[in-house]
Parts: structure tokens; sequence; C-alpha cells
């Protein structure tokens, strides 16, 4: 039993999503489904959000419409699987800048968001290029920047410059550069709190898709395969995994691609009426079951 | 570029969104620079030396935009988005203004909080705008999660 409760909710999907982009390489090999979720971390004394999902208005609702994300429910639905309110969340960590991950950081009253520095600078940097960089900004809504923007003048979004330990009691974040976006970053949980921990997780944010980025297609010679989209370097995406996989004793299990389907098979799950997933990574002492009984 | 259905216009209008059309992602493009610069500026907590010569250009950007904008014929379906786009506009420079007075002010919040509302308002004036057939907010080619999709119906302008 750790110090925190986790859980994985799926709040949206693309119901066909090429194998090619979740994994560099297999062309033509497939589709497999793409759920959006975030996860949610109860514990000393907080109630804590590894992003939060797109929003279904504007753009978000543009997207759903033209690209085929469905199901879409709101963090208040979501959120209530698990007997909770958005009003109830008092962190955030965004692990990069992408609609998906902060699309929704408006609906989160109390809370304080966690991102890197370096994913807003080189951000900036990468609009002032012009038009025909457009892919090195990706979709931006200048409404999401605006929230941002009111946000940090609220004093509730906080930028962190590189690895930090201890954000939160036992939550460490690092940098992981000129990745997927250029200042991408993973989540740690150390969830019995000591410094080399036996019970880590590791929250990938996109720097994985899916538990084959850790292994590969062949499982009886694994080897690291990056996700097939990126600002950054391969080579970045290979050693941030490397990294990631150290920090929780090789245990592939122990982290946690947000995008994996198979999330529903490796741990406790169930499906609630919205036909939404809820997975439960691991109960602290005195937490009750959120998919069973 | 791809945008929205058009569907049946007249002609005047239609010339009205082929000419217009590029001048709105030009907006959008300096609204979403200038709030990034925001972001960036209050994050730092004040002057951001990197940021003087982006905010000029912007600035520059803008000037030329608005002239373009209203040298074009408005037809009658034109006039809501044209309204909302020239008012983008103006609050536009005003916002840029108050990002130049943020960095040298500090954590002056009602600077910030000038600039903020700035930013809000002419988010509002440009979605206004996006609403006349054949504009869209977002270029959508450019999400992350949606790059393997081709959109249905779509113009190439």
């Amino acid at each position: 039993m750790g110090d925190y409760s986790i859980w994985v909710l799926e709040h949206a999907a693309v119901e066909k999503f090429p194998l090619s982009v979740m994994l560099y390489g297999p062309q033509y090999q497939g589709i497999r489904k793409l759920p959006y979720a975030y996860a949610l971390l109860k514990g000393n004394g907080h109630t804590i959000l590894i992003d939060t999902g797109y929003d279904h208005v504007n753009y978000g609702k543009a997207l759903a419409e033209l690209y085929g994300v469905t199901n879409f429910h709101g963090p208040a639905r979501v959120l209530s699987e698990c007997g909770l309110t958005p009003a109830d969340v008092t962190a955030v960590f965004i692990t990069h800048a992408h609609f998906d991950h902060m699309g929704a950081i408006d609906h989160f009253p109390n809370a304080t968001f966690y991102i890197q520095q370096r994913e807003i600078e080189k951000w900036v940097w990468a609009l002032t290029l012009g038009p025909e960089y457009r892919f090195l900004v990706g979709a931006g809504d200048p409404a999401d920047i605006v929230k941002a923007v009111e946000l940090t003048r609220q004093g509730r979004m906080i930028a962190i410059d590189g690895d930090r330990e201890d954000v939160l009691p036992g939550i460490d974040v690092k940098l992981a550069a000129d990745t997927h976006t250029y200042g991408s970053m993973y989540v740690t949980v150390r969830n019995d709190g000591a410094r080399n921990s036996q019970d880590a997780w590791v929250f990938a944010g996109d720097l994985l898709y899916t538990y084959d980025n850790l292994t590969g297609l062949d499982k009886d010679n694994p080897q690291y395969v990056p996700i097939g989209l990126a600002v950054g370097s391969q080579s970045n995406l290979i050693f941030a995994t490397a990294a990631m996989l150290k920090a929780v004793g090789g245990e592939y299990r122990r982290v946690i691609p947000i995008h994996e389907d198979r999330l529903k098979d490796t741990f406790p799950s169930r499906l609630t009426s919205a036909e939404l997933q809820v997975v439960e990574i691991t109960l602290r002492a005195g937490e009750t079951s959120k998919v069973s009984g | 570029m791809i945008c929205q259905d058009i569907g049946a216009v007249d002609d005047p209008t239609l010339h009205y969104i082929v000419c217009a059309k590029p001048l709105l992602t030009r907006l959008q493009q300096i609204l979403t620079q200038t709030a990034g610069f925001a972001l960036l500026v209050m994050n730092k907590g004040g002057r951001v030396p990197m940021l003087d010569v982006p905010l000029a250009l912007a600035a520059q950007q803008l000037a030329s935009g608005s002239e373009e904008l209203r040298a074009l014929p408005v037809p009658e379906p034109a006039r809501h988005h044209h309204h909302h786009a020239i008012q983008a506009v103006a609050v536009m420079r005003q916002a840029i203004d108050l990002v130049a007075i943020c960095m040298r002010s500090g954590r002056n919040d009602p600077a910030r909080a000038a600039l903020t509302y700035r930013l809000r308002v002419a988010t509002e004036h440009l979605r206004a705008a996006s609403q006349l057939p054949g504009f869209g907010m977002v270029d959508l080619t450019q999400a992350c999660c949606a790059c393997h999709a081709t959109p249905p119906h779509t113009v190439n302008l």
C-alpha cells in the first residue's frame, strides 16, 4: 500500500488510430484505439491530475467533428466516477502543451498547474519562426493560451526549470527535452516516499503511446521503439524511455502510457455507463476501490 | 490551407473570403504569438530581452494586416466578419502595447490584468469572425493526435 491511490480515467477516444503514429516504423500495419485519458492521484492531502484532457468546445468540438474523436465527457462527469469534482483537484501536472493534455485547464478552479519552463519558451520561439514552421508549434487555439496567461497572472501556473524532486511529496518531474515536444516532462510517483523507491510509477505523457514503445513488436527480442510523432529527436525519445524504465526498476507495467488502450487489461478496470474506462493502478490504505464491488 | 466547406455564396462574398482568409489566419497567428509573449513575460516576471524584436515584428505585421483588412470591399454577408476582425485588430494592438508595458513594470498586476482582458476579448472577436463560412479558428491539420486523418468536405484556398 502506497501513499497515493492512482487511477487512469478515459474521457474520449479516437477509435481508429494508425499504429504508425504510435510506433515509429510499422507502416500499413493497421489501427488501434487511442484513448484520451488523464491520471488521478489521491493522497498526502492532495488530489492531483496528470494532464487535463481536452475541452469539447470551440477547438475541441471542431476536432471531434473533423477527426473522429468520440465519446467526450468533461471532467465533472469523469471525476464523479471516483467521487470527486473538478473543484477538489489541488494540483495538475501538464506533461506537455498539446490540446489533449491541457485543453481543459480552466475547469479546475482550485488547482495549481505545473509545466516545464522550456515547453513555454521554445513554443514561443517556434511561434516567431513564421507559418511555414507551424509543424513545430502544433495546433494552438489562442483561447487555450489565453487561459494559461490568466492562470499565470493568478500565480496558479508554475513553470519548472528542468528536473525537480518532491514538487509534491513523493512526486518528481523530469524534463525530456526535445522529444515529443521541446519541453515534455514525465512524472515519477515514489509511492513509498523513499528516495530509492521500490514502489515507483512513471507517467509518460506522450513520450510513449503504447507499451510497445518499451519493447517493440517482437517481445522475444525487445528494443525501445520511439513514437512516430516528435519535434525533437528519436534518440532523445529512446534515452527518455530508458530513463523512465530505470526509474521503475525495469518493470514495464509501472511505466504508464496514458494513451495505451491495454491499461484496462493490465490493471483492474471497469467500463462506466458512459462507456469510459476507469483503470485502477494502485490503492493506498483505506481507499475504496472504484472498479469493483 | 484547409478550411471548412464554403457552400453556396455569392461572388462578392466568395471574393471577400478568398482575400480575407489569409488575413484572418495572420491575425490568429499574431494573437497566438502575443498570448505566448504574454505568457512568457508573466512567467519570467518582467523583462524578456529576447522578445523585443519579435514583439516589434508582431506590431508591424498587425499594422500591415490592418491596412489590408480595411482596404477590402465588404459585401453585406461579410459585414459581421469584417466588424469583428477590425475590432480584433484594435484590441490586439492594445495587447501588444500592454506586453511591452508588462515587460517594463515587472509584476504590475493592473497592467497584467488589462493585458489578459484584451487577449480574451481579441480571442472572442476572432472566434466570432470565424462564424462566416470558410473561416476556422484553428488549423486542424497540425493537431498532433489527429494528424492521421483527412478532414471531410474541405476546400483548398
